[in-house]
This record gives structure tokens, sequence and C-alpha cells, in this order.
């Protein structure tokens, strides 16, 4: 009898004491240790991913948890970067590579149809399996390739030079009918891990696409693309912005240059072989450097604030890595050392269980695993730029 | 001893439950709620249709769909295509690439000495040009005016002495409804109320589409006086597809139904009457009693696509995001049509009708109108 009360006020306490619990207040970053910081920022995400991972390869529970492009994208940040997984030890990479391997139709597509996008699921899934760097994927990244290929509007789907400037040269969803340059950026980035190189036809036409995307007239003969105010950055595809349009200093509707596809604009121009000293690139820059922000995507309109966060993080750090300068030159005795900028900064928005989230929705970015996967990829290229 | 230990097992309780009234209480059970349709709902629908009309288009033969169709070189068919593609919420146009670029100057190449757009064994001349001149209209490129002008030159000669346009120039079958509606569609799409002479064969256009429709106050004929003043339409002034019906007085007249009066509604809009016109009111009241998202009202299934094109077309141009039943509930027609399309929508993105009346067994026919309701949908629920 005399042993049941404290029994029965243990259990009470301990309800009422988990009923309080509430979440550790996050970490305070030690001033001056940006790249410890990051690294733990990087392994706490990589842990959030792991724990979450499915017994068939998928991660989370989220309504999209099946798409393989959040599959890949989730593996090629765990199998990148300075803390980076290998299959051998971690058994969910080598459940994810198969699962994305089982999703490959005979047209070398790697998606499910449920879930359309073809082209951004294979040429993400194509990273991953190349970042897993294992032969047995030879075959598949061989068909995958032959798909991406056939999803560029070039002569032998009827697409011509001078005639279709909305779209020529870029790459669509699927083997359809609208170019844009998203689609295309992610398509060259799996062709180029697939070996193909500035030379090759398809490099070649891309870069016409891009050039019409970029808000620079001196190199952009797109006739609805003449209205900008020359600011060097890009739009979606020729004549388009997600984010719609905007008036210019002469009174003109254009369609808005936006952070997202900026970034992704000068990477697809490096990838094309431009120097730093080609027009386009010295535009390209110059709209980087006068934006340079890695809290929030420049060019959104205020109703748009926040929207597609993390893909813009995953696009700066690409692209910044690519272009090669740790520390960007902003004028005016200004300097930004990006690495430092964008590890010590998502370090401060990761969440205590490793994860991050966008609480604006759009393109999916209310689902963590795929922001902690984008922020992962964003983290491990900044670590290596810390200066 | 023991009521010490009752009073603080109270205690501790009441402080458990305490603690738990101040977080929020779990949410009651509900049964699953349907979720709403909306612009995104339809964007999403829409989308999957242009990318199948997109994915079906063959650049080498120029076609839409089976080239092996008895629709696959009809310019009226290739034009509908065209003016959904050039109308949906991606605006494409010739610089987009080929699935454009090609039936346009196919349908160039249609264009008869006459000036009508047509295939030479002829046949249909009023649809297939109108569509035409409709669809080139929609690229914006003035390159074609001059050919667009010739063609609406002999679409105007299409019109008869009733005022309404019958098959074609010569025809012996007399006008109808429907005729008149795409051939209104044509002569606006390319700028014609802005030519003087227009107004006169705007007035006599209006005159034959008041003799089609149930609405005793403006149906200027002797047969019109008899019906039941519903407000619907009907494909001649003496002549339905939906049978007849017998009014409580005793007379036979032609019964009203779904894409007539669709047809009617829009014709009425094209030739400048307003919204609050008799004729427009007295059709939004047909349409408030016997509004379908799911079939051709008083007909079924029969023509349900190009009802469902008409229909959206026609609200639109009415200015309409609600009707409001007898009964007094709203019906917002852009929900309920959005939703039924994409409900039977095919997965992979492709519509047709289990009727094959009217060319509806045609995939490429049900899908460019199914694209065109589905994008003025989305214009609505925005």
């Amino acid at each position: 009898m005399s042993y049941r009360l404290p029994l029965i006020l243990a259990v009470m306490l301990l309800a009422t004491a988990t009923l309080y619990a509430a979440e550790p207040p996050p970490p305070v970053p030690a001033k001056g240790d940006v790249k410890a910081q990051t690294l733990e920022a990087i392994k706490k995400a990589q842990k959030f991913l792991i724990d979450n991972a499915n017994e068939d390869g998928t991660f989370g529970k989220g309504f999209a948890h099946g798409v393989p492009g959040v599959v890949a994208l989730a593996t090629y940040g765990l199998a990148s970067g300075p803390a980076k997984l290998t299959a051998d030890k971690a058994p969910a990479l080598a459940k994810a590579a198969e699962y994305l391997v089982g999703k490959q139709d005979a047209k070398g597509a790697i998606w499910i149809p449920k879930f359309q996008n073809a082209n951004y699921n294979t040429s993400t899934a194509v990273m991953a399996l190349k970042a897993l760097n294992d032969p047995k994927y030879n075959e598949v990244l061989d068909k995958a390739k032959e798909f991406i290929l056939n999803c560029q509007l070039d002569e032998k789907a009827g697409y011509e030079k001078d005639v279709h400037i909305r779209s020529y040269g870029g790459f669509a969803y699927a083997m359809s009918l609208q170019a844009n340059l998203s689609n295309t950026i992610f398509a060259m980035d799996a062709l180029k891990d697939l070996g193909l190189k500035e030379d090759s036809p398809a490099f070649k036409n891309a870069l016409t696409f891009v050039r019409r995307c970029q808000d620079n007239l001196e190199t952009n003969d797109s006739p609805e693309m003449k209205f900008g105010d020359n600011a060097g950055g890009f739009v979606y595809l020729p004549g388009e912005s997600e984010h719609d349009t905007f008036k210019t200093r002469a009174g003109k509707e254009a369609p808005v240059p936006y952070g997202n596809m900026s970034f992704q604009g000068l990477r697809a121009l490096l990838y094309c072989g431009l120097g730093k000293d080609s027009p386009e690139v010295k535009a390209a820059m110059k709209y980087i450097r006068a934006n340079y922000d890695v809290k929030n995507q420049p060019g959104l309109p205020d109703a748009s604030k926040g929207q597609g966060y993390f893909y813009y993080t995953v696009a700066l750090a690409r692209c910044l890595s690519v272009y090669g300068e740790s520390e960007l030159d902003l004028g005016g005795g200004k300097k930004a050392a990006w690495g430092n900028d964008l590890g010590g900064y998502l370090a401060t928005i990761q969440k205590a269980d490793g994860s991050f989230v966008n609480p604006v929705d759009r393109w999916q970015e209310n689902d963590p695993i795929l922001c902690t996967s984008y922020a992962l990829i964003a983290l491990n290229l900044a670590y290596e730029n810390i200066k | 001893m023991r009521l010490q230990l009752l009073g603080l097992l109270v205690v501790l309780t009441t402080f458990t439950w305490a603690t738990q009234a101040a977080e929020p209480p779990p949410p009651p059970v509900k049964p699953p709620v349907e979720r709403p349709f909306t612009a995104d709902s339809a964007k999403a629908a829409a989308d999957k249709a242009e990318a199948w009309l997109g994915q079906s288009y063959d650049f080498k033969g120029v076609t839409f769909g089976d080239p092996k169709s008895p629709n696959a070189k009809m310019p009226g068919v290739i034009a509908l295509v065209v003016r959904a593609l050039a109308e949906c919420r991606h605006d494409y146009r010739e610089s987009n690439g080929p699935f454009i670029t090609g039936p346009v100057k196919y349908l160039l190449e249609c264009q008869q000495e006459n000036g009508a757009f047509a295939l030479k064994e002829g046949g249909r001349e009023t649809y297939n040009t109108a569509l035409t001149i409709a669809a080139l209209s929609a690229l914006e490129n003035d390159a074609y005016t001059g050919k667009i002008e010739k063609a609406r030159a002999y679409l105007l000669k299409c019109q008869i002495k009733d005022g309404g346009f019958s098959y074609g120039y010569g025809f012996h079958g007399g006008s109808d409804l429907s005729n008149t509606w795409i051939a209104l569609n044509g002569l606006n799409a390319s700028g014609y109320a802005k030519v003087k002479e227009s107004a006169d064969v705007y007035k006599s256009v209006l005159n034959f589409v008041r003799s089609c429709q149930d609405n005793i106050e403006t149906n200027p004929t002797e047969d019109g006086k008899l019906g039941e003043n519903s407000g619907g339409g009907y494909y001649t002034p003496t002549k339905s597809e939906a049978g007849t019906l017998k009014t409580r007085k005793g007379d036979t007249v032609p019964k009203p139904y779904g894409s007539m009066t669709a047809a009617a509604l829009e014709s009425f809009m094209l030739c400048g009457l307003k919204a609050d016109a008799p004729e427009v009111k007295a059709a939004l009241k047909w349409f408030k009693a016997n509004f379908s998202a799911k079939e051709n009202p008083n007909v079924g299934a029969a023509g349900y696509f190009y009802y469902a094109a008409a229909a959206a077309r026609a609200l639109k141009a009415a200015g309409v995001k609600e009707l409001e039943a007898a009964d007094g509930h709203k019906i917002n027609w852009a929900a309920e049509l959005g939703s039924q399309l994409a409900k039977i929508q095919r997965p992979d993105g492709s519509f047709v009708n289990t009727e094959a009346k009217w060319l509806e067994d045609d995939p490429v026919v049900c899908t460019a109108y199914a694209l065109t309701a589905l994008t003025l949908c989305r214009e609505t629920l925005k």
C-alpha cells in the first residue's frame, strides 16, 4: 500500500513534465567559429534525413515522399560534402539508390508518372547516382542520359533556332511544350556529370536558350526581352518570369529577373564555356554583386517574399562554387565571404532536430525533407568556401 | 491519511488536466471534406491537357493525335487546337514551337481561291474558315492580316437572308445557330466589330439568334411566341437536337438545350448586347434552372465537350461567376465544371466522349474543347 502513492505521484509528475516538454533552445553560435558551426549544421541535417529514412529507400512521410526527385536530392546531399556518407556505411543510401533505379522506365526517365516532372526527377536521380560512384549504375545512367537529351527542344524535335525563339535549345519538363531555365540547368547538371562538355551540341544549343533568358540587351536577340532595365539577371524563359512583370525605368512592362534564375543562368553560361570577361558573365556578376543577399532572394515582389528560398540557397552556392571566388568584391570596399555568410545564416535557421522548412509553401517548400536536402547541399558547398 | 492521499491525487489530477486544458483540444473527428476545386486545380488539369496535345503533335506529318483519323487534316480541327493553345495560360505563339508554326503553315496552305479555309474537296466551309480565322487571329501576327481579311470576306457570304450562317456559301440546307455562333467567333476574333459596315451585319445576325431563343419578349418569329419562355436556345427557329416539347397550352415547340443556349448567350455578347439585355438575362435564367457540369443539359452525353467550351465562353463573357438556382443555392459554375472535367480526364491528360456524335470520339477535338473550358474556369476562379 505504501509504495503506491510514490508510484502514482511519479507517474503524475512524469505526465506533467512531459506536457511541459519544450524544444531545447537552438545552440548559440560561438563567434568566429562559422566553419565549425557549418560542419555541425551539416551533421545535424544528415542525422535528420537518416533518422527519417524509410525501408523502401524514400525519406519522410510527406505526401510527396515517393517523388524520385526528392529522394535524389536527399541522397545527393548526403553523399557530398565534407562529411559525405557512402552507400556501404549508410544503408539508407543504398536503399535510396535502389529505389531510384527501380523507377526508370523504358524511355530512360526516372520518375513516377502521377507526379510528372520527368526531367527534374531524372536529372536529380543522375546526380545522386553519380555521387554514389558505383559502376553498377552505368547502364541506368546511360539510358537516363538518352532521355534527358530527348527533353531538349532542338532540330530533332522540329525546333528551329531563329524561329522558335522562346524555346530553342532549352529543356522542357518532359518531351513537351515549354522549355524553361530551371529544367535546363538541372538537365545540364546531369549531363555534365555524365561527361558532356561545353563543345557538345547539347550545350551549344542550350547556350542559345540561356542567353535569351538574360536581361542583357547586348547579347539577347529575343524580341520579348528588349524592354528590361539591362540589369544582367535572368528570367524563367524568354519573355516570362515566375514573378510576373515590373515597370521598368522607361515605363515598360518587363519580366522580373530574380535570384534563382540569375544564379542558375550564370552557372549555365559557365558550363557552356563562357569566360569571366565575357559580356554575359560580366553582366550576370553585376546583377549578383548589386543584389547580394543570403537571407532573401532578390527580385521578388513583397507578396512573394520567401518563395523558393531553399532552392535559392542551392542555386547561389552551386553557382558561386563554379564561378570559383570565395570572396566577392561588392564594390565600395565591401567584400562578401559568401560561404561564411551562407553557412552562418543557415545554421541559425536550422531547427533543433536538424531539419529546415520554409513557412512559404510554394514549390513544395513546406516539405522538411526537400528543404533539408537543399540546405544540406548548400551547406556542403558553403563549407568548402569558408574563409 | 486516506483523505489526504485522495486530496493529493485530486490536486495532481486537476493540475494535470488543467495543464492539458492549456493545450488546444484535439480536433473533433470530421468526415473527410472534398478539397475545393480552385484555380490551381484547373491549372493542373489544363497543363496536363496541353502537355498531351503537345506530345501528340507530329512535326513531320503536321498532325495532332492519330494521323490516320479522318479529322487529322481538317483545318477546323487543327484550328481548334491552335486556338486552345494560344488562349491557354502559356499564351503559345509561333515563337514557342513547331506545334504552332507547323499547323499555321498548313492552315495558310488550305486557303482556297474564294478565300475559304477548307479542304480541296470542300465541306463545312463556315466551320473551317471561322475557326481558322479565330486561330490565326489569336497568334497576333500582322503578316496574316491580308489572308484573314480575304477569309472573312468569304465567311460573310455564308450569311443568308434570315441573318444566320449556313454550312457554307451556296449551301441549300438553311442556317443554324451552331454555324452562326462559330462564324461570330471568327468575325470578332479578327476585329470585325471595328469595321464600320459590320453594324448592319451584327444587326441581322442578332435577329437570327433571337429567333432561336425561347424568349417571347425578344423572339421576332410567330413560332417564337409559343414556348414556355424558358430563355433557352435551340438549333434553328424550328429545330432542336433535344427534340420537341409540348407546352402547357398544347403547342409543340423545339426543346431548348445546353450547347445552343450557350451558343445563343455568347452570340448575344459578341453582337454587342450588354449583361442587362433581356436576351442575356433570359439565357442566364435558363442556365440557373438547367446548368449541368456533367452533361449537355436536355441532351445527355452527346456534344458534352462542345457544351463545356461554349458554356464556359458564354458565362465568362457575360461576367457571371455564380448562378443562383431557384432554391437559392449558388452554383459556382467554374468550380463545378472544372471539377467534373478533372474527374473524367484520362491519366494521359486527354479527354474523349462516350458518345461519338459531332466528332467527340476524337480525343484531339475533346481535349481542345476541354483545355478551352479549363482555361476559362481557371480565369474565373482566380
